[in-house]
């Protein structure tokens, strides 16, 4: 990737942790390691040593390996973080990801309950299971399996010296193709940062609000960010809230943001089996609905652009990462990728339900996004991820599914929103009983009354019943991810 | 068609009775559904009921007691509403109002001393707006489940590619003809009655001939006073000053426990209105203008470009001090609020710029719920939690009501524009 910059750079990416503004396709292997802190004061000491290690976003060339690092509130606390800053932090940060009410707005229900989470669910006042406080999330980014294992090994030690204990070990990978457990194409559309370098269309350009803290936001705002009297700050660390008052308060927040951080098991085989049985065993018929749901083709391309096959068997870098479409003018019946598909739903685009027209659905639309730093984990049922080899194999019983990582400064606009409003509300774009046919909450009311899936065409519409859940919750946390003077603000308290 | 309409009583509660009617309410709204005492499933005339319980405040020398707000969206005459109250929940409003100042004694109430109480304390709606306008508390479950038979029973049997729309909407009127059930969607609901429309265009022309007199006729006189109005609203924008508050956490917490429950949700909002009667008569005026439009040009279900408000009421308490507001609507605050910023900021803008630390408003609509974080603080901090709610169809949302209607009224022979091949597209 070249690293001219294309647009103007208005952020100060020497102070923005890297995994915010790049995906880091270099390293296909990922570790992410989940600490409790013991010893604050040796903690503190490892995070002054680590602090410039961390990869920020001015580096020109990637060097062998990176590591980034987020917080819980509880991790803030613990650290010494004083009490007037905790409190700016969004209630959603502070209430953590399991509570009653978040278990109803997510759709954390049945098993994907906190309490049968394998990690995570016990940073709130509601304790859900026995697993362990996170105070710290530890990502680790390598070249191959055997290089995340050395460098686990390297870090694993000054981790321990440092005063923490590692709870958990989670793999990260990335599947043939880019794809996901299901086989289709995966994290094709990212909004890009306004300010960052890079350029694209204007309508997927976003005000760096919405990503960090210390920027205007989609509603051309600055948003309220967990600041701190100049006191607090003696040695000088962190940049002043308003740089022509350097009298004045510090921002804590500024070049940080928020991670939301779930672990999403996938039913492969349960998803082809409830494909094939809707296509009584037809293969194309079962390609084309499970597409239908998802809203792209397994090789990526758009249905939105081709609604009547796949154009291609494998993958290829232009139409497989095709993303550059709308609905309104060319599906704006939903006859080609329907509303309640995965892709549609999840970014209306052009065409939101009940805007007036393109533009102003794009800038309301454009307030919901997320940038998405997902990555796969468990091996692959079979190594092609075709439907037809997935269904020849027996179920092995391994585990699959993806890390769903996700950077806002909103939480409660941005990914809570999204996961309510647009992957779980059944009445989503006037439907009636059709959530995310791929990831939502097919029962919400746990009543037994299973999801529909509508797919919009001439003459009338078709309609599947009785979807099951196929993805389910086993783990998830809220964290902060702080610009790099903040971590070593944290290092010095 | 029948016509709906809101209803608020207000009853002050006892000294000292607070905490206990708090406690009764509370373990009355946790499970409405089950409510031995309060049996709402019985009650045909209700859409939605709430009870809200409202703190006690002292403006200048005037002391105004804690009071409970009864508020009901219900169907048809207001006598018929009452007496089935009182009649189906007539213990548990003893029950609920021995906590209230002027309820009969115990053992004493009944039906004609229950109807007499809630009589008197009765208030005005300032403002009512529907969503669902004409559609009666049976009639919405049951157009829903003849669009679901519909669906499941006929549409879902087979492939109808290919076919014509008119021939698919032959068999679907002979499916509705001829399935058991179903008899009752062979015709179309009842109009409203002549008086309804009477009242209807009858309040329209007179709006109508008042704003032409008030424009043309007494120009000299209506030009200086808006320019007036105008001027001192001016003054009041650059001088009003505002405090930019953050909900205590516990407060938050205790709304969102009543939140995200069902499909659809619940508001009640309270704030102070500005001091001095420029705002007040401002506000009174605002209140009047969106309540007309809600009638006669938001009254295909959506208020301002918002889809998702079933009923939703402003009442001006206090001779005017406090603004208080009930709303139920379709998914989530977020959303919610996010439409009130998106779409219809002018009018709610227009409407609580003339309320107490609203975010600042020019020109009286502009600005203000615009900005979207202090917005979203000030409507959290003045929400207020709603003690006990009930929904007759808690899964239906305002779109699917108004789409169902539009299904059931082509079955039931009401002409349209529309085409066939859009009609079809309503499943």
């Amino acid at each position: 990737m070249s690293q001219q910059p294309e647009a103007e750079i208005t952020l100060e990416l020497g102070d923005i942790q890297g995994v915010i503004t790049q995906g880091y396709g270099k390293f296909p292997n990922s570790r992410y390691l989940l600490l409790e802190i013991k010893d604050v004061d040796a903690t503190k000491k490892w995070l002054s040593s680590i602090a410039d290690t961390i990869v920020d976003s001015e580096w020109k060339e990637l060097g062998d390996y990176a590591a980034n690092v987020s917080f819980t509130f509880l991790g803030l606390k613990k650290l010494g973080l004083n009490q007037e800053t905790c409190d700016l932090f969004s209630r959603e940060f502070k209430e953590g990801i399991a509570t009653d009410h978040r278990q109803r707005l997510l759709g954390d229900r049945g098993k994907s309950s906190p309490e049968h989470w394998k990690w995570g669910g016990n940073n709130g006042e509601k304790h859900f299971n026995k697993n362990p406080i996170i105070h710290i999330i530890w990502t680790l980014f390598g070249l191959n399996e055997e290089h995340i294992n050395k460098l686990y090994e390297e870090h694993a030690k000054e981790i321990e010296a440092g005063g923490m204990i590692i709870h958990n070990k989670l793999d990260g990978l990335t599947l043939k193709d880019r794809k996901e457990h299901f086989g289709f194409r995966d994290g094709i559309s990212q909004p890009i940062i306004k300010g960052s370098g890079m350029k694209e269309a204007e309508h997927n350009t976003v005000n760096a609000g919405e990503f960090l803290f210390g920027y205007i936001n989609g509603y051309e705002e600055i948003p309220l960010s967990p600041t701190m009297p100049k006191e607090l700050d003696p040695k000088d660390i962190l940049p002043s809230l308003d740089s022509k008052n350097p009298g004045g308060p510090k921002d804590f927040g500024k070049n940080g943001t928020y991670m939301v951080y779930r672990q999403l098991s996938q039913d492969v085989v349960g998803f082809w089996e409830y494909m094939d049985q809707q296509a009584d065993g037809d293969e194309e018929k079962r390609i084309r609905l499970a597409s239908k749901m998802v809203g792209r083709w397994p090789s990526g391309a758009p249905l939105a652009k081709y609604p009547d096959k796949d154009p291609m068997k494998a993958p290829d870098s232009k139409v497989s990462n095709d993303d550059d479409f709308g609905y309104a003018a060319e599906d704006a019946m939903g006859d080609k990728c329907p509303f309640g598909s995965h892709l549609r739903r999840n970014n209306p685009r052009d065409a939101m339900p009940n805007t007036s027209d393109a533009k102003t659905s794009r800038d309301i639309v454009n307030r919901h996004r997320m940038i998405r730093r997902g990555r796969a984990y468990g091996k692959p049922i079979v190594d092609t991820m075709h439907s037809s080899d997935i269904l020849k194999s027996p179920a092995a019983g391994q585990d699959m599914g993806l890390h769903f990582v996700c950077f806002n400064t909103n939480i409660a606009r941005q990914f809570e929103f999204v996961q309510h409003t647009w992957v779980n509300d059944p009445k989503f774009h006037g439907l009636y009983n059709d959530p995310d046919p791929v990831m939502g909450e097919p029962d919400p009311e746990l009543k037994g009354k299973k999801a529909s899936f509508t797919i919009q065409q001439a003459p009338v519409r078709e309609e599947v019943r009785d979807i099951p859940r196929f993805v389910e919750v086993i783990g998830g946390e809220y964290f902060f991810t702080p610009g790099i003077r903040a971590i070593k603000y944290l290092a010095s308290l | 068609m029948i016509n709906q309409h809101g209803l608020t009583i207000r009853a002050s509660i006892k000294d000292g009775k607070e905490d206990e009617l708090r406690t009764l309410l509370n373990t009355i709204g946790d499970d409405v559904i089950r409510s031995n005492k309060l049996p709402f499933q019985k009650l045909t005339t209700v859409h939605y009921m709430r009870f809200v319980m409202v703190e006690g405040r002292t403006f200048g020398q005037k002391k105004i007691a804690p009071s409970l707000f009864l508020s009901t969206n219900f169907d048809g005459p207001l006598n018929d509403h009452l007496k089935q109250i009182v009649e189906v929940a007539g213990e548990g409003l003893d029950l609920i109002y021995e906590h209230c100042v002027g309820y009969p004694e115990p053992g004493k109430a009944n039906s004609a001393n229950r109807i007499a109480y809630l009589q008197k304390h009765k208030i005005r709606t300032t403002t009512f707006y529907t969503g669902t306008r004409g559609r009666s508390v049976a009639q919405i479950p049951q157009e829903e489940s003849l669009f679901d038979r519909i669906g499941s029973g006929l549409l879902n049997k087979r492939s109808w590619k290919g076919e014509e729309p008119n021939d698919i909407f032959k068999a679907i009127k002979a499916y509705v003809h001829t399935t058991k059930g179903l008899e009752w969607a062979k015709k179309l609901s009842k109009p409203f009655p002549l008086q309804y429309y009477l009242a209807y265009y009858g309040q329209l022309l007179a709006v109508v001939l008042l704003l032409l007199f008030l424009v043309i006729g007494l120009l000299p006189i209506t030009a200086p006073f808006v320019l007036a109005w105008y001027l001192t609203l001016h003054y009041h924008e650059k001088h009003d000053t505002r405090k930019d508050q953050l909900i205590p956490m516990k407060r938050d917490q205790i709304l969102a426990r009543r939140e995200d429950i069902l499909i659809q949700n619940q508001m009640t909002h309270l704030v102070d209105v500005k001091p001095g009667f420029f705002r007040l008569y401002t506000l009174k005026f605002v209140l009047w203008a969106v309540g007309f439009l809600g009638k006669y040009y938001w009254n295909k279900g959506e208020l301002g470009g918002i889809p998702t408000i079933h009923f939703a009421r402003w009442v001006l308490l206090d001779g005017g001090k406090r603004l208080l507001f009930f709303s139920n609507f379709d998914g989530s605050w977020q959303n919610y609020l996010g439409d009130f910023i998106d779409k219809a900021a002018v009018g709610l803008t227009g409407v609580w710029s003339n309320t107490i630390n609203f975010p600042k408003t020019t020109n009286l609509i502009y600005a203000g719920a615009k900005a979207e974080e202090p917005f979203k603080r000030w409507a959290r901090f003045y929400q207020i939690p709603t003690q006990v709610w009930y929904t007759a169809y808690p899964n239906i949302s305002v779109q699917n009501v108004n789409n169902n209607s539009k299904v059931r009224e082509r079955i039931g022979g009401k002409s349209t524009s529309e085409s066939m091949a859009d009609w079809l597209r309503r499943f």
